[in-house]
């Protein structure tokens, strides 16, 4: 355990953030998984045997085997080529919904933390509001409001959820504002706008890159209990929420219909939770060997 | 030709007024350096930033080329950024560490000029070779440099665009001793080549006559002091800098009994400072009208300015023989 330490510490001083990454386990396995899931993902169309739609009544409800490896649903389709194809939606709406949030929030943290005084109470009132609702609620409401379908979701839990950016980004450049290289960059002229762009938002890049990895899985789970009680993506979509709330009618009969998915979208979430916390200890000082 | 600061003004901020910098008064003309020189929360950093309008004065007017600075238009303030430059005493956290030394360098040419790609590297490298760095710099972030190594990257930065003035806020005072002697004299070959005005602010006496033309001495947010640096040094007139100059070490193995100047106490709050002159509980020749009154910094003689009721009545050169003879 102290070798371990001290090899950290080695590796920190020297600046080799990917080679101290590789030194936690847990983080590696995240990775992995993830990696096995963007795979999947990427490579569904060779790799599913049937497509995600292909209704097959002969074959409705069978157990897993050879040839349905994760059994067969209620319509006779398989349930592996859908869950491999449901991990194609499940990232890119993970993912679509990060780069909303963080659009929204990164921004409004920048501009709070550096102007301060009444911009700051007014951003931060509102990211209090949006903190204080649950989000789920608040998701369906707006999912309501726009309709059904995944873009409108992604919208929905974007929209709940980017509070979190505004605090990180917040807290971080007023820790960053008060740094020399900030009143050097005023003496030199910079713009406010090119003090935020580039000397305070690449430094709060760290930070951000956890919160996003942390940020992923909940946006996956947000998205597919939206599907799951309807709102999201519509059937036939191979979407793991869908198939759990068409599943939910058999699940004594053919369980296998909502364990695979389920089991997935823990997998998923899991990866990305392993990952992040690996990446906060390597990224934020703060809480390293602390 | 003569570039003429003038200087007038007191920081109150609220809620408590602090009162950093309060009521100082002074000009440096061009190609020269002044050094200021005070412990730390004497107010000298404030003043460095208040000169280059980093921070708003409270009130007074400073003087660049006889231009107000505090009523800048657009351009002008553009005008007086690219003329302006500064130096920090931590090198590392000047820097912007997610910038490349090239970036570094490349921001202040690409915002006061419209040089193209190759004009502005065959610059960039040029500064840097001026400073004592060369290209294969370039590409390296300021974590990958030594302290010394930051400080020329600070000072190529400050530099690049030759400006007029230069406040360098105490530039040496976090770097080894051996570093410092270089820094100090690539400052003062830089100045000589580009006929630079330095504003040299430090806590050390001794680097600040090693650098400098005039020395203005502050004690919590007031001039105590401020002359020409041989006369500073020799024929000093305020107990704070006689104290301050006693306090030198003197390497002379022959010199046993050297008489100091030594003063008790902490520096005064600046949020209440004493009344009368700020330097009164601390002062060893303190007498009933240093308590009630507060010295004026009055023309002792010719460019000699002193803050002190008995500036004409103490005679400090015995007590100074053992340094001047030192430093003669």
């Amino acid at each position: 355990m102290i070798r371990l330490i001290s090899e950290r510490i080695k590796l920190l001083s020297n600046n080799e953030t990917f080679k101290l990454f590789l030194t936690y386990k847990r983080g590696i396995i995240g990775l992995l998984l993830l990696s096995l899931m963007v795979f999947l993902a990427l490579t569904a169309d060779f790799i599913a045997p049937k497509k995600f739609d292909e209704v097959d009544p002969s074959s409705r409800l069978l157990p897993p085997s050879i040839k349905y490896l994760f059994g067969t649903d209620h319509l006779g389709r398989d349930v592996f080529s859908r869950v491999i194809y449901g991990a194609r939606i499940a990232l890119w709406v993970g993912l679509l919904v990060v780069l909303v949030e963080a659009g929204i929030g990164v921004p409004l943290g920048l501009l709070a933390g550096f102007y301060g005084g009444r911009v700051d109470k007014f951003i931060s009132a509102i990211t209090d509001l949006i903190w204080a609702f649950p989000p789920i609620v608040l998701a369906l409401a707006i999912v309501t409001i726009l309709g059904p379908g995944l873009t409108n979701v992604v919208v929905a839990v974007a929209v709940v959820s980017w509070a979190p950016y505004t605090r990180v980004v917040r807290a971080k450049t007023l820790s960053i504002i008060s740094r020399e290289f900030i009143i050097a960059a005023r003496a030199i002229g910079e713009s406010s706008f090119s003090i935020m762009l580039r000397y305070i938002l690449p430094n709060t890049l760290p930070p951000i890159i956890v919160l996003a990895t942390l940020t992923i899985p909940s946006a996956i789970l947000y998205t597919t209990a939206l599907s799951f009680l309807g709102f999201g993506a519509q059937p036939p979509t191979p979407d793991w929420g869908l198939m759990l709330s068409e599943g939910r009618d058999y699940i004594f009969k053919a369980p296998w219909c909502c364990v695979f998915p389920g089991l997935f979208i823990t997998l998923t979430a899991l990866s990305f939770n392993l990952l992040g916390d690996a990446l906060r200890e390597v990224l934020d000082p703060k809480l390293r060997y602390g | 030709m003569k570039k003429y600061f003038e200087f007038k003004k007191g920081i109150f901020s609220k809620p408590q007024y602090i009162r950093a910098v309060d009521g100082v008064s002074f000009s440096v003309n061009k190609g020269t350096t002044l050094g200021v020189v005070g412990e730390s929360g004497s107010g000298k950093t404030t003043l460095g930033l208040t000169i280059l309008r980093l921070i708003e004065p409270t009130s007074g007017i400073i003087l660049f080329n006889g231009r107000d600075i505090m009523h800048l238009n657009r351009d002008e303030l553009k005008w007086f950024r690219r003329s302006t430059g500064i130096v920090f005493q931590d090198p590392y956290s000047s820097l912007n560490p997610r910038m490349r030394v090239k970036e570094i360098l490349e921001r202040p040419l690409k915002i006061h000029t419209d040089y193209d790609e190759k004009t502005r590297s065959e610059i960039i490298v040029k500064t840097l070779e001026e400073v004592g760095l060369s290209e294969e710099h370039l590409m390296r972030y300021p974590h990958e440099l030594s302290g010394g190594q930051q400080q020329r990257v600070a000072i190529a930065r400050a530099i690049i665009l030759k400006p007029l003035l230069v406040v360098l806020d105490e530039p040496t005072s976090s770097l080894d001793v051996s570093v410092q002697a270089q820094i100090l004299n690539l400052l003062l070959d830089l100045q000589s080549k580009h006929e630079l005005t330095y504003i040299f602010i430090t806590h050390d006496l001794l680097t600040a006559r090693h650098i400098s033309d005039y020395i203005m001495v502050m004690y919590a947010g007031k001039v105590v002091e401020y002359s020409t640096t041989r006369e500073v040094f020799t024929n000093t007139k305020h107990p704070y800098t006689l104290s301050l100059l006693s306090s030198i070490p003197i390497p002379d193995p022959k010199l046993k009994s050297r008489r100091r100047i030594e003063i008790t106490g902490e520096p005064p709050s600046p949020l209440n400072p004493p009344k009368g002159c700020r330097f009164h509980p601390r002062c060893p020749y303190a007498i009933e009208m240093c308590k009630l009154k507060e010295p004026e910094l009055l023309e002792y003689s010719k460019e000699h300015f002193v803050a002190c009721h008995r500036a004409s009545e103490l005679d400090f050169t015995e007590l100074l023989k053992d340094i001047t003879s030192f430093f003669a």
